[in-house]
């Protein structure tokens, strides 16, 4: 569990670094910043959400994730 | 006259506060645990100002509005693989704590001592960290005097050394509770004055976001500054979010921060909500966009240097808002600088202290000798050398990253590469970040992601050779 979430977690963050050249070949300066803005507000987002996620499965297993494994 | 000092004189104010306020704070806490761990009786909103205030300096204040000035796009780099780390750090930090808890590590080297076994890589870690500090005690320098140049004039460097020598007073006595309470509030006022510079400044500037980039867009295309990436700045980003997050929370003063705290969820809860306290870099970003308009059309004169950009925030301050303002905002970004600097100072000589000089002499007194000289060094190279602040702040990042591959690969199995192969592997690994760094052979390469791939390739070769033998 611990090796997945944190497997999940990481792809997700560089998921967005994936369309960026597609994104960069349309040299709109203005979508470019919003893009990578966007990018940088969706990290703490993800890390929310597994905050939450760990915290379901301590609420329902006990102890932490680290623990579980 | 009296206007021209007034934001001096804030700054001034808001010092003399905080170093009261923090040598009250730690005076009556004295002994070995309380100079390196304060006591690990941390609460989370002091550990989250603290950890933030500690992690966001000159960098932050000064140096990405100056690149954001100067480059356009490539600060947004910098940014993410700061967002990264945070996931790594999520995962790792309350790994670390708990190890450090159960097995009384007061320091980064106390972790590779007792996971090697061995004081050759101790030393080794605890020498390597202490001097790829030492660029980035120099940047919170550079961005004092930065701060100060625009608002004290030609006094600068005196009223700089003078801040400096006396904060090095505060954190010889007080260790890491007089640290983390200076840092706690400087946290505060940073955030305030970041966010309210990065709402207000476009509007009064250019009546709105909009107008702002538009007249990027219509003065700004020319030059080093461009909002549409290069192939190098591709590469830049691609190799800078894959290997600077790894050394993220290896920096000696963030992990011994996070060993102060009082349990495993405030390390776990603190991460998330640092990761917030990152998102301040938006308004900063933003205030860089108002300096690259200003410098484009003329209003602000263009700087000659590139550590010239480092003042475009205080620039931008300088030029929209009252002398009042401008004091705030720069008390804010000197807090960020010294709350840097307090805690790069107390981790470097407790590391010196503990793990090279360690039991020679008293320890405590030990790493008191050890915070002020290496204060000196610092001083010293601010006085001669002169260097942009992000690129000092990548320099120290290159050779830290380094620690991370035998740090973890050891906590996950231990006994799985030997000492001598983790010295070799960090070592290689920072031999390549300064050849990459001064040869520079592929535009946009981060050298610390070379520095990885060497360090990696080491460790892979020994396992590979050791399966092999074992055959």
């Amino acid at each position: 569990m611990k090796k997945l979430l944190v497997a999940i977690s990481i792809i997700l963050c560089y998921i967005p670094a994936i369309p960026l050249p597609l994104i960069v070949s349309g040299k709109n300066p203005i979508v470019i910043t919003i893009y990578m803005i966007i990018w940088v507000i969706y990290i703490p987002v993800i890390l929310a959400l597994m905050y939450r996620i760990e915290k379901t499965i301590v609420e329902k297993r006990g102890g932490t994730v680290l623990q579980n494994g | 006259m009296v206007e021209s000092n007034l934001p001096l004189t804030i700054i001034i104010l808001w010092l003399a506060i905080t170093y009261t306020y923090s040598f009250i704070i730690s005076r009556k806490k004295r002994g070995v645990e309380e100079w390196f761990t304060a006591g690990r009786r941390v609460g989370l909103i002091t550990l989250w100002l603290s950890l933030g205030a500690n992690i966001y300096s000159s960098y932050t204040f000064l140096g990405l509005p100056g690149e954001t000035a100067r480059k356009g796009f490539t600060v947004f780099i910098y940014m993410i693989y700061g967002m990264i780390a945070y996931i790594i750090g999520y995962w790792l930090i309350p790994i670390l704590w708990s190890r450090a808890k159960s097995r009384n590590w007061l320091t980064l080297a106390d972790a590779y001592a007792q996971l090697y076994d061995s004081r050759l890589v101790e030393v080794f870690v605890a020498i390597t960290a202490s001097l790829w500090i030492i660029p980035y005690i120099q940047l919170q320098l550079e961005g004092i005097n930065a701060i100060l140049q625009v608002v004290a004039g030609e006094e600068a460097l005196y009223v700089t050394i003078a801040i400096f020598v006396l904060l090095t007073i505060v954190v010889t006595i007080g260790g890491l509770s007089a640290t983390i309470s200076i840092n706690a509030l400087q946290g505060a006022i940073m955030l305030v004055s970041i966010w309210f510079l990065g709402l207000t400044a476009p509007i009064i500037a250019y009546g709105g976001y909009g107008n702002l980039f538009r007249k990027i867009i219509e003065t700004n295309q020319t030059g080093s500054f461009t909002l549409i990436p290069r192939n190098e700045d591709l590469i830049a980003l691609y190799t800078t979010i894959t290997a600077a997050p790894l050394g993220f929370w290896l920096w000696p003063n963030r992990i011994h921060n996070i060993f102060a705290a009082r349990d495993i969820e405030t390390t776990r809860k603190n991460t998330v909500l640092t990761s917030i306290f990152q998102l301040s870099q938006i308004p900063v970003v933003i205030v860089g966009f108002v300096a690259a308009a200003m410098y484009a059309s003329g209003t602000i004169p263009k700087p000659l240097s590139k550590e010239g950009y480092d003042r475009a925030l205080v620039e931008v301050t300088k030029h929209l808002y009252p002398p009042a303002l401008l004091g705030l905002v720069c008390a804010g970004a000197v807090a960020a600088s010294i709350s840097t600097a307090v805690a790069l100072l107390q981790s470097t000589a407790a590391l010196f202290s503990k793990n090279v000089l360690g039991g020679r002499m008293k320890l405590l007194w030990l790493a008191r000798v050890l915070t002020l000289t290496i204060a000196s060094i610092s001083l010293i190279s601010m006085l001669y050398i002169k260097e942009a602040i992000v690129g000092l702040l990548l320099v120290g990042y290159g050779g830290i990253i380094q620690l991370f591959p035998p740090l973890v690969i050891n906590m996950a199995k231990p006994g799985y590469i030997n000492k001598y192969v983790a010295t070799l592997s960090m070592a290689s690994g920072m031999v390549t970040v300064l050849v990459f760094k001064i040869l520079n052979p592929i535009k946009g390469l981060y050298e610390g992601f070379a520095g990885i791939l060497v360090n990696i390739l080491i460790i892979t070769l020994y396992v590979i050779f050791k399966k092999l033998l074992h055959r």
